[in-house]
């Protein structure tokens, strides 16, 4: 008997969500055909039911403040940006971790809104290999 | 589907899963003196002394958790320890699990001994910690995160436990005094503690006005960068006489895992692998949380203390933080927690941790706690977490 393998489709792996990010300037996921569950980044198999059937879904502009802390202590990749805001948003169902810039933190709470922007960061040093590899992408609070 | 696990145990009869034969930890805190592995063996050497007819060839397997290599620069931490404390050839194994690799370890030794392939095994947690900058241990305890999104958008381990708190406090109404009674009993616990790492009581007004770290947490929200090592030996419930007059025996057990990212979670203020560690736990046991006497939690973070008293059963959800408030937790209240001070104040070695609290638990029931000693123990919960809670185990020992 033959053995057979497949590689991860490549249209929802962790570089094709920063492949978008950077050509295209949006934030890119997986939508399961099989259970509906949304991901973002996307992956090759669906967290919940582990079916292959994904779809590529687009992250909403506009989301919700889940959660916030403004950061005063920091690694050395990320000190020159002390203190910076950080937080989780919910964008229709999805969520993301990602820095809120250009805001005073005495303006966010939680259930605020806020939106994406994607432009290229500087680029961050750091944790690991992926190093040229951060999310160039952050959060403003909409209407500011 | 109804879980295997679920199904095996459950039937209300203790089961003797393993015997805790001796323990050991060595005096937390700046150690500059020693390397890790020498930590290691001023807690073995402590956990030997209060053995008998136990010969180090007797030690069937060690287990060693340790949390990063970036601190010594060194993996094979199995290998290294074994070697160290005189006990080759006998197999050995370095476990991760971020802060939860103490416990993970001591798990792993249990199940050794449940399964009938070893009779003794050496459980050992080690972190050797303050040869580092804040900023590079503050790097190091980053890559517990998930790296793509959480990493790079800045998030440091401060940031993540933050997150949780801002939550808790916007939904069910904590602040941050309540945080500041978890840092200032922990204090005051680890005062009559000798080998804590910080002995200074601390006031409400001093853990508010402390430099913030991540909003809302403070430095005195956060347990401090410690060296420490601990250990357990383990052994075969029924030839644990042959050692010690004093076994105690390990009679429940469970162990969840729970998203990398803290992002993916429906709940970010709801630790889930430790309520389901600990639901495991008490089935296993056949108890019910209010049996427990006390119990050693994981206080990486002052928040983090309010979410395991709910998290274990000690409180509804959503009120952890109120149990703070009539200091129900300190000893003497209803369920001590953290009599030893905890890893906030008797500090957070994070490979070591887990063991550090097997050592209290061990303590305590054997009435050796001295001046925190808990009043009538019978059952005892000890809590370790790794990464933002994505890992979680509970032990319940008893005498």
């Amino acid at each position: 008997m033959q053995r057979h393998t497949s590689s991860p489709n490549e249209n929802f792996t962790i570089q094709s969500f920063f492949d978008a990010l950077r050509n295209q300037g949006i934030l890119i996921g997986a939508l399961c055909n099989r259970c509906g569950w949304k991901m973002v980044p996307p992956r090759p198999a669906c967290m919940k039911c582990f079916s292959t059937e994904l779809q590529r879904l687009q992250l909403p502009k506009s989301g919700k403040v889940i959660s916030f802390s403004e950061v005063h202590v920091s690694s050395d990749a990320f000190s020159r940006y002390v203190p910076y805001i950080v937080a989780i948003a919910d964008f229709d169902g999805i969520r993301i971790p990602g820095m809120i810039k250009n805001a005073n933190v005495k303006k966010v709470r939680v259930g605020a809104l806020v939106e994406v922007r994607t432009k290229a960061l500087s680029k961050i040093s750091g944790a690991d290999g992926l190093s040229q590899e951060g999310p160039e992408y952050w959060f403003e609070l909409a209407g500011e | 589907m109804e879980k295997k696990k679920d199904r095996k145990f459950g039937l209300g009869k203790l089961r003797k899963l393993a015997a805790v034969v001796a323990s050991g930890m060595s005096k937390i805190g700046r150690r500059p003196e020693l390397t890790g592995r020498e930590l290691v063996l001023e807690a073995f050497m402590e956990a030997l002394d209060f053995t008998r007819n136990l010969e180090r060839k007797d030690i069937g397997a060690i287990y060693v958790g340790s949390q990063s290599e970036t601190y010594e620069h060194q993996i094979m931490y199995g290998s290294l320890v074994a070697d160290w404390l005189g006990l080759l050839p006998s197999g050995s194994l370095r476990v991760e699990g971020c802060a939860a690799a103490g416990a993970l370890a001591f798990r792993q030794a249990v199940i050794d001994i449940m399964s009938g392939l070893h009779d003794v095994v050496l459980a050992c947690g080690v972190e050797k910690m303050s040869l580092r900058t804040t900023a590079e241990v503050t790097d190091a305890l980053m890559s517990a995160s998930e790296s793509t999104l959480e990493q790079y958008s800045g998030l440091t381990f401060p940031a993540i436990y933050a997150l949780m708190a801002t939550s808790h406090m916007a939904r069910y109404g904590s602040t941050e005094q309540d945080m500041a009674q978890i840092a200032i009993k922990n204090h005051e616990n680890a005062l009559m503690n000798p080998k804590a790492h910080i002995k200074k009581p601390i006031s409400e007004s001093e853990v508010l006005s402390s430099r913030v770290v991540a909003s809302p947490l403070k430095l005195y929200d956060c347990s401090p960068i410690s060296d420490g090592a601990a250990v357990a030996i383990l052994a075969n419930p029924e030839i644990a006489k042959h050692f010690t007059d004093s076994p105690t025996f390990v009679v429940g057990m469970g162990h969840e895992t729970d998203t990398i990212g803290l992002y993916e979670r429906e709940d970010v203020a709801w630790p889930a692998a430790v309520f389901g560690a600990c639901n495991e736990a008490y089935k296993m046991a056949g108890i019910e949380p209010t049996e427990i006497s006390f119990a050693e939690v994981h206080d990486c973070f002052t928040i983090n203390e309010i979410l395991a008293y709910e998290a274990c059963g000690f409180v509804e959800r959503g009120r952890g933080h109120l149990l703070a408030r009539q200091g129900e937790t300190k000893i003497g209240g209803k369920i001590p927690v953290n009599p030893s001070g905890g890893l906030k104040a008797r500090g957070h070695p994070v490979g070591a941790t887990g063991l550090c609290q097997i050592y209290e638990l061990h303590l305590q029931l054997l009435g050796e706690a001295g001046g925190r000693q808990v009043e009538n123990t019978k059952f005892a919960l000890a809590v370790n977490e790794g990464g933002s809670n994505a890992v979680a185990t509970a032990h319940i020992l008893s005498k």
